[in-house]
């Protein structure tokens, strides 16, 4: 079995922090937090200084002193993507390598938010509470916010603003320091950034469930670790007594630290905006973490918990398909091909679970491009995905779905796009396997009149033969496979042939 | 509450400094004390003077300092520094007389009297007169070095806590016009006694060798007067220590580097003339009221020297006592299974030490445990802690010590602890700015089959093996959870990592066991305004926070009953009216140093017992980090409380602090003796016999036993042993 205990560590703009977790139990053997300040570095400078990186060190080492104590095998380091969006965060991952052994992994927004709302259904599953109605997980980081939208407790949509209390205080401290009454300005200025928030005419009323580590939990929660619930007036009346109070009010009633000061007044008028925005009655604060999202996450990878991890993502990715008008009847018949092709050639293949998910995301996506035009779809295809955040999927998993959608059809992976040669060889390759299987599943509904429902996949030493299941004429989609397997051949070294068999009136 | 105010009105507290020479005078009863065993008593009379010399080394050099800073504020009494210092000196006057008739009047003729005697120079035999010129010549000639005293050069440098002598000479062929100054210092390394032959237990002191001899180095002069003097110096270091505001202490830094090492304290030999004394007192820059006349010889420290030098004579001393050892907690059994059954409470040194070294050399050789943590602050010489702590590293155990460098006199043996650690291989941490860590804590991780489990030992006391065999504290063996990630989250604290939102079962200072006792104190006054009725006990060494006085001055009118056992300093007074009427405070002073600290709550017949490293002084309270911890076993609880109901119905050893201020001996008309310390003495006399007896029955049944295999998991050497 797989080891037991897990160390997650996450750096990310107020610090550092480690919890070494027994994934069996879910218990916590040791939480161990290091304050930074790295607003001013990362949000003013847009690069991380030598002091703070030499911090940051300092922190790791202490935090691999303590997997030592605990002989902890399994561990990894995080990073926020804030951090991953300074410019020199490669050279500031290397020095975290040379000087602690750990490699950073940059977390993409959309996966920070993942793993928060990951936890928080967890958490509500554990309770055995159901979620009804809408309800809005929001979700706060210094930098940026996510909407993520619940029906019934099932994942409807997400949405990110590239705004949070940290960069509103970084981008307005000039204004601050001028404008009177910078309340108003700073409630245009949040309006301005969120104006895309899909608002329906009439938005049904909602709750509303906040993640996230910013001062405000401190100020409902009096720094207690309850999660709370509050009614929209209380949270109004909080408003009033929060937007003139000085700072040493709010250092000594509510227990904020001098460093989270400034984030107060940003971080209430945006939550303000929010909650009127999705027709908030109820707020509940969650004290789930990405931390704590990133364990579960790695308790279900290791087998010690159930959970479909990937619902969610392949939620999203349907509703960009529905959002780019991509036609369903070709799209679902092609991903089944695929992914019983997938699964099928295994043997051959020997990809996991992470894999087969890219693939299905670019499945359902890979003639997205369509809406912008049918000639060259594939590659309208590969920026529109290579754009859109799709819930769960890291920065690189979003591009290799990307370059797969761009290979499903005309051109075929090679030395001449940058895009992918610039990624990692075993990535690279990742795409050619993936695209091979995708450009056969194509091929086999290119008219897009799905002749062929099923098909039987044998694995031959030195070929595969696919037999497809069908009573219509197949010579159009035979015409079109030898041309597109041709890459398939060249990425596996099989030779693959198509056959065909007439469907029984008993459908055998 | 109106009353607020009147809580903290200078009348209701004692200064500090006045109530620890209370204390000191309660140690100097024990040398008055003729129940006690005569060499003890000589012992207690040395302790008092060590006591005192480091008094004025720190406490009087620190408010010195506020003197000539002219700092005007007054305590918490309402005394101003001169005032405290004023009558710091003349109580210590008082107490040098005390010291000193206790000395010549009451020891050296009952020492006379069992044939010890301390000899002068003109009582030796002519053998032993032989002898002393002897050593003379052999021993102390060669490392005495005379240094002239005149204007052509600076007055030597007189060292803190040296003997020194005094000379005052003149020339053989001048017609005695003209002074001649000298001083010597008497080499410490040679000791203070010298044995003489002839007899078990003659010994004569160094100082009145060199006297006799001392014209040999002056050759052509005569010595008019030679007398002994002693200087105690400022040896206060740590700044940060002092209850003082910041300000203050800045200012204090840059006094101590001019004034580091000023003398705080200067002794001679009552038979000085005024020409000598005169001179010292100018040449060392002593005010007069910090002069200290002598009728018998300086520094009686030496005195704890001679107790341990002396033959035979054992009914003279404490009978020898060892603590209750369990067996399960021994040797050849595993120590982590008898935790993991049980939390396991120990009251030393009733109850062995031994356990606690077990537990670690245990960790050390343990294939399944993973890391060690641990803090250290006073560690003794030869620390088997320490040995096991580096074998634990060898075998590849991830050791953490946090070693406190900056415990007072300890500082130089401290350095040298954590510098041999690091060598050996364990990672060593300081602690954090600021801030002493007088935690102390234990905490061995350990990989078992149903996980990772930790096992900790929190206590009361330093784990220091040599002093645990005479401070009482106590000290818990526990491997709850909840307790364990507190201690792994102090650990990390230490480290540097920020402090965890909350704790479980642990406070901890700074900021947390003030929140916590005040907290709780808060409780017990509206449950008593309510009419409930709330007891308090509390166990500590010293209680001089203004803040929690007043609070317990609070709850004391609130109609909370409060007991206190404060064994040094109390600045609150008990007893009056208004203010304290529900406070009883006691006192104990025995052959054991009281060391352990307990605080209780009992609300509805249900109490609360907590344990903690921290007294109620604002130092512990705020700039220090200590730890307080709960009693969570039922049995445990039962235990503590009736340990400190024994302790409070104690009526030998202990003194109750009337409302005047006095100290006073318990009246015992209709009442049953007890001598608490004697008591638990006895009970663990009893559990070791009983434990003995047990083994040997078994050893009885076993005897016609045929042999069986031999059972490798059990410590071989134990079994032979106990075999005997």
């Amino acid at each position: 079995m797989a080891s037991r205990y897990f160390g997650a560590i996450i750096l990310n703009v107020v610090g550092l922090e480690l919890r070494i977790a027994d994934l069996k139990t879910g218990e916590t053997l040791e939480h161990v937090q290091k304050n930074l300040q790295l607003s001013d570095d990362i949000y003013n400078q847009n690069a991380l200084s030598v002091d703070s990186v030499n911090q940051i060190v300092d922190g790791l080492r202490g935090f691999v002193q303590l997997l030592h104590d605990y002989r902890i095998k399994d561990f990894q380091l995080w990073s926020s993507q804030a951090i991953s969006n300074v410019k020199n965060a490669d050279f500031v991952a290397d020095q975290l390598y040379m000087h602690t052994g750990l490699s950073v992994e940059w977390l993409s927004l959309s996966q920070e938010t993942f793993f928060r709302v990951q936890e928080v259904l967890h958490r509500v599953r554990q309770s055995q509470e159901k979620l009804k109605g809408i309800t809005y997980i929001i979700s706060i980081t210094s930098g940026d916010t996510m909407i993520v939208k619940l029906d019934d407790g099932k994942f409807t949509a997400n949405q990110s603003f590239s705004l949070g209390p940290a960069k509103i205080a970084e981008d307005l401290e000039s204004l601050f320091q001028e404008a009177p009454n910078s309340t108003g300005v700073l409630n245009d200025y949040i309006a301005s950034k969120l104006n895309d928030f899909n608002r329906s005419t009439n938005q049904k009323p909602s709750n509303v469930i906040l993640v996230g580590t910013l001062p405000l939990k401190n100020l409902i929660t009096h720094g207690k670790d309850d999660s709370k619930e509050l009614v929209f007036n209380e949270f109004e009346e909080l408003q009033d007594s929060l937007i003139n109070a000085s700072g040493q009010f709010l250092a000594e009633h509510y227990g904020i630290e001098n460093q989270y000061l400034p984030l107060v007044l940003p971080e209430i008028l945006l939550l303000k905006h929010l909650l009127i925005l999705t027709n908030a009655q109820k707020i509940n604060l969650s004290n789930a973490s990405m931390l704590d999202g990133l364990i579960l996450n790695q308790a279900v990878q290791h087998g010690f918990l159930k959970r479909d991890l990937f619902k969610q993502t392949i939620k999203q990715a349907e509703n960009l398909a529905r959002h780019y008008r991509i036609e369903p009847k070709h799209q679902q018949l092609v991903t089944d091909l695929a992914l019983h092709l997938f699964d099928q050639l295994k043997p051959m293949h020997q990809m996991g679970k992470r894999e087969r998910l890219l693939l299905k995301v670019a499945a359902i996506l890979h003639d997205c491009g369509n809406y912008i035009g049918g000639h060259d779809h594939y590659i309208h295809s590969e920026y529109i995905i290579r754009n859109s955040d799709i819930f769960g999927l890291s920065k690189l998993e979003t591009e290799i779905v990307a370059l797969v959608s761009r290979y499903h059809s005309v051109q075929t992976p090679g030395n001449d796009y940058s895009s992918f040669t610039q990624m990692p060889v075993a990535q690279r390759i990742i795409v050619a396997k993936l695209a091979a299987i995708l450009r056969l599943a194509d091929a086999l509904d290119d008219d897009r009149q799905q002749k062929i429902k099923d098909i039987i996949v044998s694995l031959k030493p030195k070929k595969v033969i696919i037999t497809a299941k069908s009573n219509e004429r197949l010579s159009f989609e035979n015409w079109v496979f030898k041309t597109k397997s041709q890459f398939f051949t060249e990425t596996f070294g099989l030779k693959v042939t198509l056959k065909q068999r007439r469907i029984q009136a008993n459908g055998k | 509450m109106a009353n607020k105010l009147a809580y903290g009105a200078h009348e209701n507290f004692t200064n500090r400094e006045l109530s620890w020479l209370d204390f000191n005078y309660r140690v100097l009863d024990e040398a008055r004390d003729k129940s006690v065993p005569l060499l003890e008593r000589v012992n207690f009379l040395g302790i008092t003077q060590s006591n005192l010399d480091e008094f004025f080394s720190v406490r009087v050099a620190s408010i010195t300092k506020l003197v000539s800073f002219n700092y005007h504020k007054p305590d918490a009494s309402g005394l101003t520094a001169k005032q405290q210092l004023s009558k710091i000196n003349q109580k210590a006057h008082q107490m040098l007389t005390k010291q000193y008739t206790t000395y010549n009047r009451s020891l050296l003729p009952a020492l006379n009297q069992v044939e010890i005697h301390l000899k002068e120079i003109n009582e030796l035999s002519n053998e032993q007169y032989a002898f002393v010129r002897e050593y003379f010549h052999d021993e102390l000639f060669p490392v005495l070095t005379p240094m002239a005293d005149d204007s052509s050069r600076p007055f030597p440098f007189i060292s803190n806590d040296s003997l020194n002598l005094g000379i005052r000479l003149t020339k053989k062929d001048e017609s005695q016009k003209h002074n001649y100054y000298s001083v010597l210092a008497i080499p410490t390394s040679l000791g203070r006694l010298i044995k003489l032959p002839e007899a078990d237990n003659d010994f004569i002191l160094i100082e009145n060798v060199i006297k006799e001899f001392i014209g040999q180095f002056f050759i052509g002069y005569l010595p008019q007067t030679i007398v002994t003097f002693r200087v105690i110096r400022d040896l206060d270091l740590d700044v940060a220590e002092e209850d003082t505001s910041d300000f203050i202490k800045k200012v204090q830094q840059q006094l101590r580097q001019r004034e580091h090492g000023r003398v705080m304290r200067l002794e001679v030999e009552s038979s000085i003339d005024s020409r000598t004394k005169k001179r010292l007192l100018k040449k060392l820059d002593v005010a007069e009221q910090s002069l200290y006349e002598i009728n018998g010889p300086l520094d009686l420290g030496f005195l704890k020297k001679w107790s341990g030098m002396i033959s035979g004579h054992d009914d003279l001393r404490y009978p020898s006592f060892k603590g209750y050892g369990s067996e399960n907690l021994s040797q050849g059994y595993n120590i982590f299974k008898a935790i993991a059954k049980k939390d396991q409470f120990m009251h030393y040194p009733y109850d062995s030490f031994d356990p606690v070294i077990e537990f670690i050399r245990q960790a050390a050789f343990d294939p399944q445990v993973l890391a060690i943590k641990m803090t250290l602050y006073r560690v003794s010489g030869s620390s088997p802690i320490i040995k096991y702590l580096g074998n634990a590293a060898r075998n590849g155990k991830q050791v953490t010590v946090l070693v406190e460098l900056k415990a007072r006199f300890d500082e130089k043996n401290n350095v040298h602890w954590a510098q041999q650690l690091e060598k050996m291989g364990c990672h060593v941490i300081y602690g954090l700015l600021g801030l002493k860590t007088h935690s102390k804590l234990t905490m061995v991780i350990r990989k078992e089959e149903s996980g990772i489990r930790r096992y900790m030992h929190l206590g009361t006391g330093n784990y220091n093996d040599a002093t645990a065999h005479f401070y009482t504290d106590m000290g818990l063996f526990t491997s709850r959870n909840d307790i364990g990630e507190d201690v792994a989250n102090i650990f990390n604290m230490l480290s540097g990592y920020s402090e965890p939102p909350y704790f479980h079962q642990l406070h901890i200072s700074p900021d947390g066991i003030r929140k916590f006792i005040t907290a709780k104190l808060n409780a017990a006054i509206d449950l008593a305004g309510k009419g409930q009725e709330i007891q308090i006990f509390m166990k500590m060494n010293s209680l001089s926070d203004k803040k929690i006085i007043s609070k317990l001055y609070e709850a004391s009118h609130a109609g909370v009953k409060i007991d206190l056992l404060v064994r040094g300093i109390c600045c609150l007074k008990p007893g009056r009216p208004k203010i304290s009427e529900n406070i009883t405070a006691h006192s104990i002073v025995g052959r054991f140093l009281e060391h352990s600290r307990i605080y209780a709550f009992t609300t509805q017949g249900q109490t609360e017992i907590y344990l903690s490293s921290a007294d109620m002084m604002t130092r512990n309270l705020d700039r220090r980090v200590e730890q307080l911890f709960p009693i969570l076993d039922p049995e445990i609880k039962q235990e503590v409380i009736n340990i400190y109901q024994h302790m409070w119905n104690d009526n030998i050893k202990t003194r109750e602090l009337k409302a005047n201020g006095h100290y006073e001996k318990i009246d015992r008309r209709g009442k049953e003796s007890l001598d608490s310390q004697e008591y638990f003495m006895t009970q663990a006399n009893k559990k070791t016999k009983v434990q003995a007896k047990a083994r040997k029955e078994l050893q009885d049944q076993s005897r016609f036993q045929p042999f069986s295999a031999p059972r490798p998991t059990l410590d071989s050497s134990t079994e032979s042993e106990s075999g005997k």
